[in-house]
């Protein structure tokens, strides 16, 4: 009975040390994280202005005969 | 001499004891045959764009006497175009200043009719590869002279962002009716760009 429980100690201990061993491998791996996040982004505003006048009124009258009436 | 199921295990145990605890040590101590040192470095997206040229300003003018309408356009001199504007006007230049591709929108503050007024006008919009930047607008989706409208409307899929392929200009094309509104009119020009 005493051999057993000294068997299971042991075993446990040597289980406990390779889970450690494992552990500090594998974090001391050389990984490269990366990340891809969505992105929005705006450029500011464009312009685009103009400036209207109003055109000129054209003179009909200026061609047709003096006294005629229509 | 004979093992006991018990003393086979013991040994495996006790083995597995003295491999780990090498491991372990060798990991603390660093009494390594070889090592690797890693420089690690985390690059992020970052999407970005900018109007580097962010005015049209046709100036002022009217419509011809007797003409329809009058059409500006940036780069073509409008007194060709049955008005009095004068010069030539460059077109807006949207640039990639990011480090990501992006999907490019193009939207405005007014349609044509609330912008411009009258009969008939239009407000229009095409996209052109940067002199020095061909192949920058990916999928044009305004490759002909499109009308603009107050919903986002995909331009560029994608923007690229290369530095030899990141910029393009977006050209400007104004029909003015002879009844259009009067006085000073601006409108403002939205893009976006979206990464995927």
């Amino acid at each position: 009975m005493e051999t057993k429980k000294s068997v299971i100690i042991i075993v446990i201990i040597a289980i406990a040390l390779l889970i450690t061993a494992v552990s500090l491998r594998v974090l001391d791996s050389n990984e490269v994280p990366t990340s891809i996040d969505e992105d929005q982004a705006d450029a500011g505003a464009g312009k685009v202005g103009v400036t209207i006048i109003q055109s000129g009124v054209e003179d009909k009258l200026a061609n047709n005969p003096e006294g005629v009436q229509s | 001499m004979s093992f006991t199921k018990e003393d086979i295990i013991s040994y495996i145990a006790i083995l597995v004891i003295i491999v780990s605890m090498a491991s372990i040590g060798m990991q603390f101590t660093g009494n390594v045959v070889t090592d690797e040192a890693v420089v690690n470095v985390t690059v992020s997206e970052s999407a970005a764009i900018n109007f580097t040229v962010a005015l049209v300003d046709f100036s002022s003018g009217s419509v011809n006497n007797g003409s329809a309408g009058a059409t500006l356009e940036t780069g073509v001199d409008s007194a060709t175009a049955e008005g009095t504007w004068t010069g030539t006007q460059s077109a807006l230049t949207l640039q990639n200043i990011g480090n990501v591709n992006v999907t490019l929108g193009l939207m405005a503050n007014k349609i044509a009719a609330d912008y411009l007024g009258g009969t008939s006008p239009t407000f229009k919009y095409k996209v052109t590869d940067g002199a020095s930047d061909s192949g920058a607008c990916v999928s044009n989706g305004a490759s002909t002279y499109t009308e603009f409208t107050t919903n986002n409307a995909v331009a560029c899929s994608p923007l690229q962002f290369q530095d030899s392929a990141d910029e393009i200009d977006l050209d400007i094309q104004l029909y003015i009716p002879s009844d259009s509104n009067t006085g000073t009119q601006t409108a403002t020009i939205t893009a976006t760009g979206t990464t995927s």
